[in-house]
């Protein structure tokens, strides 16, 4: 079990199409860094007028209000997150390559493999260059712990975590990127189940985004705006009133639906094979 | 062989991120908080501050009040309104930076309502004070927070009057029926 995991993960982390996504998401963060932190160092470097430097936790890609970047990222990060895995059990099925492997190894063990490795590369893809981002930040913005009221920094007093924020700043954004490798992680599972439904591989991949932007719509319309994906996977918290409650609610559901779909998945594969 | 070339080149490039990451954030120290407890007086740059009173209020009574200038609007949340003491000891007159200055509590916080400086303070407030003048001025701001929330927070309600890098924080004894 544990090697035939070995080669799954290779196959997820050593192969063209991780290293073309992590680059693409890599590539966005630092242009996030020439567009909207740059200039601050000059901001920084002028007269201040007794006015708080802008820092890492006031312009790195997560925290940032006001730019395109954290929007985009968010919005087409479900797209990313299926890419380097999203579709292998999909393609192994249609080329028989999942035939040969239940004949030297139990269904159970592939299965596994598949969901763990699936979660493990949507979570690298997303909190990878959110790390770069925040690290190539830290480089031209000093990093204070931020004051509540300043305006251009920081989160509500209702916001999730808000007391870890304005006290560990740092280990508020480590928290973020465990919450956002989780989430992605759970979604990247559920695009890997629904595989069996879709004939392409391209319907598989967008399967991700497609839930998220329902997500969006729906809750938009039951006013709950916090809890969609975008919102709450941002540590900028754009929802504002982020409740942790809430959350853990949403990530339930994406967790359930994650395993009713492995389970249903897995079931409705076997009646195929 | 490979593997002890990649170890150093990592090893450098972490001492080359840290020595980085010191300067940049040695060069913008932020001194530390200047704290006013409350009933005691504290003098920064020749200038004492001490905490009077604050209080809390439904906006109704603080237009009534204050005559302010506005409709009333019932949904506009709870008004706290301070008042600090302010005696400059230095031999030249001193400017008050309160129209920067912020409410804190817990991690709530809040500008001055700028316009209200006139309201409380009289239409000649400048914020001037005069060598070894001591003044009474009162501030307030709207906790836009929703009852609920508010019904969470603490009561170590702060004035804080910022200028990068310093800061001072007026802790003011707050009270109120609103709650």
């Amino acid at each position: 079990m544990f090697n035939y995991f070995k080669i799954e993960l290779k196959r997820a982390f050593i192969n063209r199409r991780m290293a073309v996504t992590l680059a693409v998401g890599i590539l966005f963060a630092i242009i996030q860094v020439f567009v909207d932190v740059l200039p601050m160092v000059e901001v920084n470097a002028g007269n201040l007028q007794g006015l708080y430097p802008h820092s890492v936790f006031s312009k790195c890609m997560g925290m940032i209000r006001g730019s395109v970047f954290p929007a985009y990222y968010f919005m087409f990060l479900p797209i990313l997150i299926g890419i380097p895995y999203g579709t292998v059990m999909s393609q192994d099925r249609k080329n028989g390559y999942i035939k040969n492997l239940f004949t030297r190894m139990p269904k159970r063990n592939y299965y596994i493999a598949q969901y763990v490795v699936a979660f493990l590369a949507a979570g690298v893809v997303a909190v990878v260059p959110q790390i770069i981002n925040v690290a190539i930040t830290a480089l031209f913005l000093p990093s204070y712990v931020p004051l509540t009221g300043l305006g251009y920094i920081g989160i509500f007093p209702e916001s999730l975590w808000a007391g870890i924020f304005y006290t560990h700043t740092y280990l508020y954004l480590l928290l973020y990127l465990l919450l956002d490798f989780v989430v992605y992680g759970f979604l990247s599972s559920l695009s890997l189940s629904l595989g069996w439904v879709f004939k392409y591989n391209f319907t598989v991949l967008m399967i991700p985004f497609v839930i998220t932007q329902c997500m969006n719509v729906v809750l938009a319309f039951i006013g709950k705006n916090c809890w969609t994906i975008d919102s709450f996977a941002c540590p900028s918290q754009p929802g504002v009133s982020t409740d942790p409650i809430e959350i853990a609610i949403v990530l339930l559901v994406l967790f359930a639906g994650a395993v009713i779909s492995i389970i249903w998945g897995i079931k409705r594969s076997d009646e195929l094979e | 062989m490979k593997i002890a070339a990649i170890c150093v080149v990592v090893l450098i490039g972490g001492v080359l991120y840290g020595i980085r990451f010191h300067v940049v954030n040695a060069q913008f120290h932020i001194e530390e908080t200047v704290t006013v407890p409350q009933g005691e007086e504290v003098s920064v740059d020749g200038v004492a501050y001490k905490a009077l009173y604050g209080e809390l209020m439904t906006h109704s009574e603080y237009i009534e009040r204050y005559q302010i200038q506005e409709e009333e609007d019932a949904d506009a949340g709870i008004e706290l309104v301070c008042f600090i003491q302010v005696e400059n000891k230095s031999d030249e007159e001193k400017k008050i930076l309160l129209t920067d200055s912020t409410f804190r509590c817990d991690y709530w916080a809040n500008g001055v309502d700028y316009f209200s400086l006139w309201a409380i303070n009289g239409d000649d407030f400048d914020g001037m004070i005069a060598p070894g003048e001591t003044k009474k001025i009162g501030i307030s701001t709207i906790v836009n927070v929703s009852p609920e929330f508010f019904r969470t927070m603490s009561d170590d309600w702060r004035v804080s009057l910022v200028e990068w890098p310093g800061l001072i924080e007026v802790r003011v004894p707050v009270s109120g029926g609103v709650q």
